[in-house]
């Protein structure tokens, strides 16, 4: 009797598409752009046959946009700048002198 | 952000005038001595972030400074000082990463990156190509809230950021964190269309990699 059953005929595919379509290596520059740009036909129909059995490109997919997302967060909110530092005490001083003389000079030219 | 040389007065950028020093005018009581203690610091964090080199970060700061006295005529009191500033900053950023962009040769630092990300794929017979099993991408569990709040994680990410070769975090945050179109970026830095997704690809893998590992390492026993 000829029993394929479903599991057997995704398995198929499954094999299918990972041997003879372009490995995750190659695929990977097109998942990437996926979350940039829009894909041409060609690129998208390879992709999503490709995510079909390839679950870690799903999931560098999902985490690639969710960096995008903290990315945006770290620009948005001044709360989260992780960077703690400060000007250091020399710098701060340079800094300040160059304002009071940059102001100083303004001053003059718009006293006139 | 679309500057086109070095030495443009901020002004200029801005509203398309020159500079005209008419500070009696239309400036709102604006003191610039008062900058570097009331912003100094977060211009600073801002630019080291995206710099990640102290006497750069100051640099930038010192030109956006003295740029921003330079145009006060301009600045209406619309924005808040802080934002105007920021502003400023963030060209001079650019305008940094334009010159690095000069400077540099095509691809002269992201080899070890390269090498970094190819260990992330098979190299045999039977899967050539296809993710290593311990290096691919693990479940995160990303429950959003969760991350949000817990400032290490974004530690973490910058901490990972700062292990990317200049170039190649230059062109990810102007992307990620600035949002500038791929077009600009290449612009900016000097560098092919191809290159900039192939940039693009290995940092988020490098990235990825880096963030799993020191974040979410729960995830990697499994």
């Amino acid at each position: 009797m000829f029993k394929w059953g479903y599991k057997k005929v995704q398995r198929f595919f499954f094999v299918l598409i990972l041997k003879y379509l372009p490995p995750c290596k190659d695929m990977i520059d097109i998942a990437s752009a996926s979350i940039d740009r829009k894909l041409t036909l060609r690129e998208s129909i390879v992709l999503k046959l490709h995510l079909i059995p390839c679950k870690p490109c799903v999931r560098f997919i999902e985490q690639s946009k969710f960096m995008k997302q903290m990315m945006h967060e770290m620009e948005s909110e001044e709360v989260s700048i992780p960077y703690k530092g400060t000007l250091s005490e020399e710098a701060r001083e340079r800094l300040k002198a160059l304002l009071k003389s940059g102001a100083a000079g303004l001053g003059i030219v718009a006293g006139l | 952000m679309r500057g086109e040389t070095l030495s443009y007065p901020i002004s200029s950028m801005r509203t398309g005038e020159t500079v005209t020093v008419d500070v009696q005018q239309h400036a709102p009581a604006v003191d610039p001595t008062a900058w570097v203690d009331e912003h100094g610091d977060y211009l600073f964090r801002y630019a080291m972030m995206r710099l990640r080199d102290e006497t750069r970060a100051e640099d930038a700061v010192q030109e956006a400074l003295l740029a921003a006295i330079q145009s006060i005529s301009s600045y209406s009191g619309k924005a808040s000082e802080r934002t105007w500033l920021t502003g400023i900053l963030k060209h001079k950023i650019v305008d940094y990463y334009r010159r690095a962009g000069n400077e540099q040769p095509l691809n002269g630092d992201d080899g070890e990156l390269l090498a970094e990300v190819e260990k992330f794929f098979e190299r045999d017979d039977v899967w050539n190509g296809h993710w290593n099993n311990k290096l691919q991408p693990h479940n995160w569990d990303t429950s959003p809230e969760a991350t949000y709040q817990e400032s290490e994680f974004f530690e973490v990410l910058q901490n990972c950021l700062s292990k990317l070769p200049d170039r190649v975090a230059g062109v990810f945050m102007l992307r990620e964190m600035d949002g500038l179109d791929s077009s600009e970026i290449c612009e900016i830095l000097s560098v092919s269309n191809a290159n900039f997704w192939v940039m693009m690809h290995r940092a988020r893998l490098a990235l990825r990699r880096c963030i799993e590992v020191n974040w979410f390492r729960k995830a990697v026993k499994h």
